[in-house]
């Protein structure tokens, strides 16, 4: 097979469950050797998406294509991807090494090459030793290695994985992040994993698939993702961010002028669309809200700080702006802190912020309001 | 916090009054209308019977050696085999039946759960008596046969084993339906799933991981049915017209007909046994009591 073909596609894919729009018009090319992560919240349609991938679901509208073949009419059985489910399903009349061989005793393989294999995938998943041992006397970690070991014997082209940490406790499912991440490198088999947690998906994947609402919403590398959101989405999903309702006010050298309730501010335009007038969200991760106590330039938000949390390795103040609003900065080591009560003046580096066009804040905002806010803005400014 | 020992003695006399209170009745019960009457029958297996039906109250084995009789084993033996022809079908006719109630939307499998208990619902009586004038020489199903010109003379369906065995199997099926229906209820679909992602096809999955994963609801199936089958003897009584008799059936005719009651008490005491032993291999290979009702 061509390297450069993609392994699995989704072409104009559709689900539909009676009046349920679950995948909306999904297309998805997922590279030979890529660990591929489908994020989002749970409901939008990330596991139905796997799911069409495995055969257990068939697609309304739209192709699954396997190694460049439309699999429409092959049943799960039949398809070279194997699953790690969700709560690892393993049988539980079957002792582990009976769990691992499950695979290779179904397609009738000689009974050495079986032992051979069992072992293999038991020395690969660090579970030497547990042959004998059954389902039931086996913790949550261990059922999990169980799990990707029976299938992997298999050799699939692309292993898929549902949520497969999602009942590990905080500290293993950090280990097993790791460990997947580099038994995925090591065997070079696609990885299509599903997730809900944004920090394991950015850990551990080339590219993500943030998916909402059955959209994909943006299809990128983990880096791209939390640098260049692309929708207000991604980036109140991924990380932490400040999300600012605004109004464009017009082009301010390389960058947009907004109007909000608490004042104006400039920021980077993340989509060329913006008009003046149009309703926008301004994101800001907090590690890049800045504050000053004198007057900024192009800024004129102003807070008061309203708390200090100390989260360990920083402390997160709390501003409350005019409107009720609040805004986090996270402040580092030595960084220079505001005291509660103290009137600050909120800026941040305007490339270090995005813009996006707001469809859904005018379900939220009258017209009148928004209006309002950006004379009232643009007198204070001129 | 430690109970100090005065308090926690004070709460287990308490405990245990009110477990006294709460069992009493049904122990009280138990004891004199199920225990007493079983140490009775095996009292009365080993007593001599005297002329007229009298019990003589003196030590004999003779009940039991009796049973070692080619006519008696003859009945033991028939009987296992229509209980276990009933018990087979049943399993074959209600684990299909049970599948499809547990994959049905939650609505639908409470009307067929309904519809599945009218039979229990029904006098056993009135089920039996249905039979007969259904089956009957010139029952409903000979004159439809007749009519639609199938048949030309009536074809004898009373009176045989096969009667028996539709009457037992119209009785049972409810009672083998519903612990077949928890345990496929309870099976983790995603278990099927898993199993046929690995490439097994749906009839390999289903014979390596559905099958053995929903058998202890299977063995109370066959225990719930199998074992009425051999005692239940009134179904064998109408409609097998005494062509087959059962050890039910020869048990009821020593108390009635025959008035040897000692040799009723030694059949019953065998039946008894045979049953003890069958819910023991059942609880031996796993299975939960409470399952079987």
């Amino acid at each position: 097979m061509n390297e450069k073909q993609p392994i699995v596609q989704l072409v104009d894919v559709q689900k539909f469950y009676g009046d349920n729009h679950v995948v909306k018009n999904c297309n998805l090319d997922i590279m030979p050797g890529e660990f591929l992560t489908l994020l989002g919240p749970s409901g939008c349609g990330k596991t139905t998406t796997l799911r069409m991938i495995s055969g257990f679901e068939k697609p309304t509208y739209g192709e699954v294509r396997l190694g460049g073949q439309n699999v429409d009419q092959i049943p799960p059985f039949k398809r070279n991807v194997n699953t790690v489910f969700q709560n690892y399903a393993l049988f539980p009349n079957m002792n582990v090494a009976d769990n691992v061989a499950y695979g290779l005793k179904v397609r009738k393989r000689p009974k050495s090459e079986i032992k051979k294999r069992v072992t293999e995938m038991l020395k690969l998943v660090q579970l030497e030793g547990f042959e004998k041992r059954k389902i039931a006397q086996m913790s949550g970690g261990q059922k999990q290695r169980v799990a990707i070991a029976r299938a992997l014997i298999n050799e699939p082209k692309v292993l898929l994985l549902d949520e497969p940490l999602g009942a590990l406790d905080r500290k293993l499912r950090k280990q097993m992040q790791i460990e997947l991440k580099q038994l995925q490198k090591k065997l070079g088999i696609t990885f299509v994993f599903v997730t809900h947690d944004q920090e394991e998906a950015l850990t551990m994947s080339d590219r993500i698939a943030v998916i909402n609402e059955g959209e994909i919403q943006q299809l990128d590398t983990p880096q791209k993702i939390y640098d260049e959101p692309a929708t207000r989405f991604v980036a109140d999903f991924i990380g932490e961010s400040n999300i600012i309702d605004a109004v464009a006010m017009g082009e301010d050298g390389d960058f947009l002028r907004v109007g909000t309730e608490n004042g104006q501010a400039i920021s980077l335009m993340a989509d060329s669309n913006i008009q003046t007038g149009d309703a926008v969200s301004v994101a800001v991760r907090p590690q890049n809200m800045q504050f000053s106590l004198e007057p900024v330039d192009h800024f004129s938000i102003k807070g008061v700080v309203s708390d200090h949390i100390f989260m360990g390795h920083m402390i997160k103040m709390i501003v409350k702006l005019n409107d009720g609003s609040t805004v986090r900065i996270n402040r580092f080591g030595e960084d220079e802190l505001a005291p509660v009560g103290q009137v600050i003046n909120l800026y941040w580096e305007p490339g270090k912020s995005r813009t996006f066009r707001n469809k859904s804040w005018f379900k939220t905002n009258s017209v009148v309001d928004l209006q309002e806010a950006v004379d009232e803005a643009n007198a204070t400014h001129f | 916090m430690k109970p100090t020992p005065h308090t926690s003695e004070k709460k287990s006399l308490k405990d245990r009054l009110s477990a006294i209170v709460l069992c009493g009745p049904m122990t009280a019960w138990s004891l004199l209308f199920i225990v007493v009457p079983i140490v009775i029958l095996a009292v009365m297996s080993f007593m001599t019977k005297g002329a007229l039906g009298v019990i003589v109250p003196k030590f004999t084995l003779a009940n039991y050696k009796a049973l070692g009789d080619k006519v008696y084993l003859n009945v033991i033996v028939q009987s296992l085999i229509i209980a276990g022809w009933t018990t087979g079908l049943t399993i074959l006719l209600g684990y299909p039946f049970a599948t499809a109630m547990a994959r049905m939307r939650a609505r639908t499998s409470g009307v067929m759960m309904v519809l599945l208990m009218i039979p229990m619902w029904v006098s056993g009586l009135v089920i039996i008596y249905s039979f007969v004038i259904l089956l009957n020489h010139s029952g409903i199903i000979n004159t439809f046969l007749m009519h639609i010109g199938l048949i030309k003379s009536p074809k004898s369906m009373l009176y045989t084993n096969f009667s028996v065995i539709c009457g037992m199997l119209y009785m049972f099926l409810p009672f083998a339906v519903l612990p077949m229906y928890s345990s496929i209820e309870k099976l983790d679909h995603n278990l099927v799933e898993a199993s046929q992602d690995l490439g097994a096809s749906p009839v390999r999955t289903f014979f390596k991981v559905t099958l053995p994963l929903t058998s202890p609801g299977i063995f109370a199936a066959v225990i719930l049915t199998f074992i009425p089958c051999v005692g239940y003897y009134m179904v064998t009584d109408m409609l097998g017209g005494g062509t087959s008799m059962l050890i039910g059936n020869l048990i009821d005719r020593q108390f009635t007909i025959a008035r040897n009651w000692p040799f009723g008490a030694a059949l019953s005491m065998v039946l008894a046994i045979v049953i003890f032993a069958m819910v023991g291999i059942y609880t031996k290979l796993g299975g939960n009591l409470d399952d079987l009702g």
